[in-house]
């Protein structure tokens, strides 16, 4: 794939144009000298992001910046409505400075994002840390039940508080349970793709597999039932649904996933108040007993009366009354745009959110290894999950929930943590949409380097090596060409593929990890039914095992490409 | 793993439709509603949020305006000579919003929210221009509007005056006393607002309500004239008809026994001509006349002429609240007394002094009623023309030569019983009409057009609520001035 130079020039042009009027247009309605602080930051902006996007040009040159100019896009649009809602607070007689903040916060992020495209240069890095991502996940999803640390906003406990700032972790432990899923479930697909008996038409999964999804609905009911947010809850399992699909392609996950699910939350909403609270909301929002209640469906209502009011123009920026709605400038913020931008906007909107979204799913299809799709699906999804539970709950498609729009809320964690799952995507584009040739050359070498060094190593380890495998590695080194995966694992590669898996894309789909399998097997001269159970630390063993996932599909063998595509 | 993926990617499209959809109900279907409903206060900053546009006079002058105001309403509406147009512009104000006259009827147009402005709402929303309400003009003549007023006002008369283009329908004034200020209304504190509000509510002279089109007044001797109508039209009389007279007439059935106001309407030998019935207003003739055509007879050329349903003067259901005047009312099947006393106008008879002017409109116009109209034009703020009134006939009541014959008629009532009215050089027809309420004050009515003999330019009706004398003595002085500060 050639860069695109000029059209993301154009592109950047267009942003850049698009967001000036923007800013101009709300400036000028809202007040009459523009401070000289919101000059400096969006000037900084500028630079910034134009830096960034000259690091991502370069270090990342194969990334589809599209991107990029979403996340900018959306960034911006917000940064102008958050101002804009300052104003009219003003106007009310409160003072706010979110709107500033959340300048500061996105000259961070572009810095941040600088700094990951410098540092980060190949995504597979985050498999190793699969067990650790868990770990700080689950620590990173819990923090606010930490006493003294923990804040409770608006009767959910999702929030903890860092020097005076609240933060929502939960926006940080959607990366990481995000690499632990990735990796865990690239790991364990096979087991997990075995069907067990049949409902109709349909593979019920063998029971003993139900641990992993038992696990993680155990944790996602946990948050939900410490925290009494069915929002943050409800994202992790769907991310570890659609994970689990996309890994096993195996429907009666979802069902299960969903009937898991239905039965959480038809508990919380028996078990809290604050939830039911919300559901009745939803259920009837304009009865007027709801509407008075405390903690009825007022916010929601006036929210709505914010998007009827915009109609399918909008009031225009500035002139309309976006901050009558208790937190306009967050979890309302669709509702704020709505009403000055009109449906006209929200379409948009959601059209730059698909954009961004199908992007991320292209990157997926193209990207060569399992963990780098399910990462980037994951991460894909959640953001997807995530925009149709707020806009969703603001709409009355469900209830409301405690989560905020990615990109736009104001909120300096959201905002950091989204922009690291857009530094992330890019990342994953860039190595999805690399040349081949380039792939292969590199990475070839680096395999046939960890073959080497493996083998001298467990040649020092192991007082007798097996002879065939020393003949497969030194035949294939000393003759200096790029050698296939295939003539590296020989013909054994035949005898080692695993039967235990059904016709069908499932099929293919354990033929190369049982090929990986089959290579390990050779190079370590053992047939351990379970290859994964290496010593964690053995750095050598699983960077082969990252070297081996991208020769493993380069190769010619077609025994061993991916017969799903 | 890619086939899931596309899986993946239809569930996120299907999602993103949902949310698609959601917020188009939100944003456009349901919005009409949400934005009506009681509780959304964000309707009521947006209606002042922007300048309202201005309510016109026929001649430009600004009867309610908007100007920019430093605080949270943005504008405050203002109403020039506010208690003198009160009843054409109604006010707009915080706690009721638009209420009253063109204010509600042409809401929308007004507010700039009207379909019928999205173009010009689209060019602002790009250029980043403020949106602003449409301009409307009324018919309203100033200057007739001003004396009308006045003359009410300056003998503290609890009354009304319309007066109309009979050619048209077009409404060149409309008065009603006492009135209210719609400045007191359009203040911002609300406060205030509802003091005064319930102050205006609470006194037992009702300023806020319309008299011209909001009030109904037994019609009194005016109502002879739809009697006339009904005769003339049935074919078996005309206007030198004989009819029965007399000093007294026994109302059947009773002995309550009926007089004239004045001996010239007792006829010669029990008998008078149908001109001379109504030229001296005889209620023994028309009581007699009444009972000889029937009820069915009188009622349906009441019917025709407006009677019995409410009559839409400006606006429609889409723009805001339209301005309606109430239904007339003539009962329908009553006994030979109470229709000998409906035939004069009394009993349960009852009339706005609107349609009274409508009725003396379609004498002059040939027996073709004509929907009034309040609003001539309708401009975006660019001046752009948005719409335009046109004719509407509401019903043809009678014929072009039952419309002459009246006409003759009333000129007949000018020129030998209300001599106070006769002008030098116009040609007035007229008809009086004097109400007892049975408290010792009537309703002193009259009506009429000018000129009789050329294309009529104005029709009046004037009603004189609680008054000690005739309504000819009262009114008079009234319609001479209004027509001779119209026509010279």
């Amino acid at each position: 794939m050639k860069t695109k130079l000029i059209p993301n020039i154009v592109m950047l042009v267009l942003i850049t144009a698009l967001a000036s009027v923007g800013f101009i247009h709300m400036f000028q309605r809202v007040t009459d000298n523009v401070a000289q602080r919101y000059i400096m930051a969006l000037g900084a902006i500028a630079v910034l992001g134009i830096i960034a996007w000259i690091v991502v040009s370069t270090v990342k040159k194969y990334a589809n910046q599209n991107i990029l100019f979403g996340v900018i896009l959306l960034t911006l649009i917000g940064c102008i409505e958050i101002i804009r809602i300052d104003y009219e607070n003003a106007s009310f007689g409160y003072t706010s400075a979110a709107g500033f903040n959340q300048l500061v916060w996105f000259i961070l992020s572009l810095v941040l994002m600088t700094i990951i495209m410098v540092t980060i240069k190949d995504y597979r890095i985050f498999r190793k840390f699969g067990y650790l991502s868990m770990v700080i996940g689950l620590i990173l999803l819990f923090s606010p039940m930490i006493p003294g640390l923990g804040v409770s906003i608006n009767g959910s406990r999702i929030w903890i508080n860092i020097l005076g700032h609240s933060v929502q972790p939960a926006e940080f432990a959607k990366i990481f349970m995000a690499f632990f899923f990735a990796s865990y479930l690239f790991d364990h697909r096979d087991q997990l793709a075995v069907g067990g008996k049949k409902i109709g038409a349909m593979h019920l999964p063998r029971l003993r597999d139900f641990g992993p999804i038992i696990v993680v609905w155990s944790a996602c009911m946990g948050v939900l039932v410490l925290q009494k947010d069915l929002g943050t809850g409800l994202l992790f399992f769907a991310m570890f649904v659609c994970m689990l699909y996309v890994a096993t392609g195996r429907i009666s996950w979802i069902i299960i996933g969903f009937i898991f699910f239905v039965l959480a939350a038809f508990v919380a909403v028996r078990l809290f108040s604050h939830v039911g609270n919300r559901v009745e909301a939803w259920l009837h929002p304009f009865d007027n007993r709801v509407y008075q209640a405390v903690g009825g469906s007022q916010q929601l209502v006036t929210g709505i009366f914010g998007l009827a009011s915009g109609g399918l123009f909008g009031t225009g920026l500035g002139q309309g009354y976006p901050a009558l709605t208790p937190l306009a400038n967050s979890d309302f913020i669709y509702s704020s745009l709505g009403e000055e931008l009109g449906l006209t906007g929200l379409f948009a909107i959601l059209a730059i959110y698909l954009a961004i979204i199908g992007t991320g799913i292209v990157t997926a299809i193209k990207v060569k290894d399992g963990f780098g799709k399910l990462l980037a699906s994951g991460l894909v999804f959640t953001m997807a999950f995530q925009i149709f539970t707020v806009v969703g709950g603001i709409t009355l498609v469900i209830p409301l929930t405690g989560l905020t729009l990615p990109y736009m809320a104001a909120g300096g964690s959201s905002l950091i943590a989204n922009w690291t799952v857009a530094a992330l995507l890019l990342i994953i584009s860039h190595q999805a949409n690399k040349p081949e040739e380039d792939v292969s050359s590199d990475t070839f070498a680096m395999a046939a380097m960890e073959v080497i060094n493996e083998k001298k190593a467990q040649e020092q380890r192991k007082s007798k090596a097996r002879h065939a495998s020393r003949e497969v590695v030194s035949e294939a080194i000393p003759a200096g060409d790029q050698p296939t995966i295939a003539e590296i694992v020989g013909d054994s590669s035949d005898d080692n593929l695993d039967s235990t898996h059904s016709a069908g894309s499932d099929n293919t789909v354990s033929m190369h990890t049982s090929a990986e399998t089959t290579m390990l097997n050779t190079v370590e001269a053992s047939h351990a039914p379970d290859m994964r159970e290496y010593e964690p630390g053995n750095h050598e063993l699983s960077d082969s095992e990252l070297a081996q996932d991208d020769t493993r599909t380069d190769n010619a063998d077609k025994k061993l490409t991916e017969g799903d595509e | 793993m890619n086939r899931t993926l596309r899986h993946i990617f239809y569930v996120i499209i299907a999602l993103f439709t949902l949310l698609g959809i959601s917020s188009s109900i939100l944003t456009v279907i349901r919005s009409e509603s949400l934005n009506s409903d009681t509780r959304n206060t964000r309707a009521l900053y947006h209606e002042y949020a922007q300048p309202r546009g201005s309510i016109l006079a026929s001649d430009g002058t600004e009867l309610a305006r908007s100007t920019e105001s430093n605080d949270i309403f943005s504008y405050q509406r203002s109403y020039a000579s506010g208690p003198v147009y009160a009843p054409v512009t109604g006010y707009f104000s915080v706690t009721v919003r638009a209420d009253r006259g063109i204010e509600a009827s042409r809401n929308s147009q007004l507010s700039g929210q009207s379909s019928a402005l999205w173009i010009s709402r689209l060019h602002n929303l790009i250029t980043g221009a403020k949106d602003s309400g449409a301009i409307i003009t009324t018919s309203i003549d100033t200057k007739l509007q001003n004396l009308a007023y006045e003359l009410l006002q300056q003998n503290g008369y609890d009354g009304s005056v319309v007066a109309m283009e009979p050619t048209t329908g077009r409404i060149l004034a409309m008065a009603s006393t006492p009135s209210y200020d719609p400045n007191a209304l359009a203040s911002h504190n609300t406060k205030e607002v509802a003091q005064t509000y319930s102050e205006l509510v609470q006194g037992n002279n009702s300023p806020l309500i319309n008299r011209a089109t909001n009030q109904l007044y037994s019609p009194g001797s005016t109502f002879k004239v739809v009697v006339a109508a009904a005769a003339l039209e049935s074919g078996n009389y005309n206007a030198d008809s004989m009819i029965p007279a007399g000093s007294g007439y026994t109302l059947p059935g009773t002995s309550t026994v009926l007089p004239n106001a004045v001996s010239q309407g007792d006829g010669v030998n029990g008998e008078i001509s149908l001109t001379n019935a109504l030229t001296y207003s005889s209620n023994t003739a028309f009581a007699q006349l009444g009972v000889a055509l029937g009820q069915d007879s009188i009622e349906s050329m009441a019917k025709k002429l407006g009677y019995g349903s409410t009559i839409n003067i400006d606006g429609s259901d889409n723009i805001g609240v339209p301005m309606q005047a109430v239904a007339s009312n003539f009962p329908s099947s009553q006994s030979a007394d109470k229709l000998a006393l409906s035939s004069i106008g009394q009993s349960n008879v009852t009339t706005t002094p609107l349609l009274n002017a409508m009725i003396a409109s379609t004498v002059a116009n040939n027996g073709v009623m004509l929907k009034p109209t309040l609003v001539d034009t309708v401009r975006a703020s660019d001046l752009s023309v948005i719409s335009q009134r046109s004719n509407t006939v509401l019903s043809e009541a009678f014929s072009a030569n039952t419309a002459s014959q009246l006409n003759t008629m009333m000129q007949s009532v000018v020129d030998n019983d209300t001599p106070t009215l006769r002008m030098n050089n116009i040609r007035i027809a007229a008809k009086t009409g004097t109400a007892e309420l049975g408290d010792g004050t009537n309703n002193g009515w009259l009506m009429g057009f000018a000129p009789a003999d050329g294309t009529p330019r104005i029709a009046i009706s004037i009603v004189l609520h609680g008054i000690r004398g005739y309504g000819i003595q009262e009114a008079g002085p009234i319609m001479r001035s209004l027509i001779q500060e119209y026509l010279q």
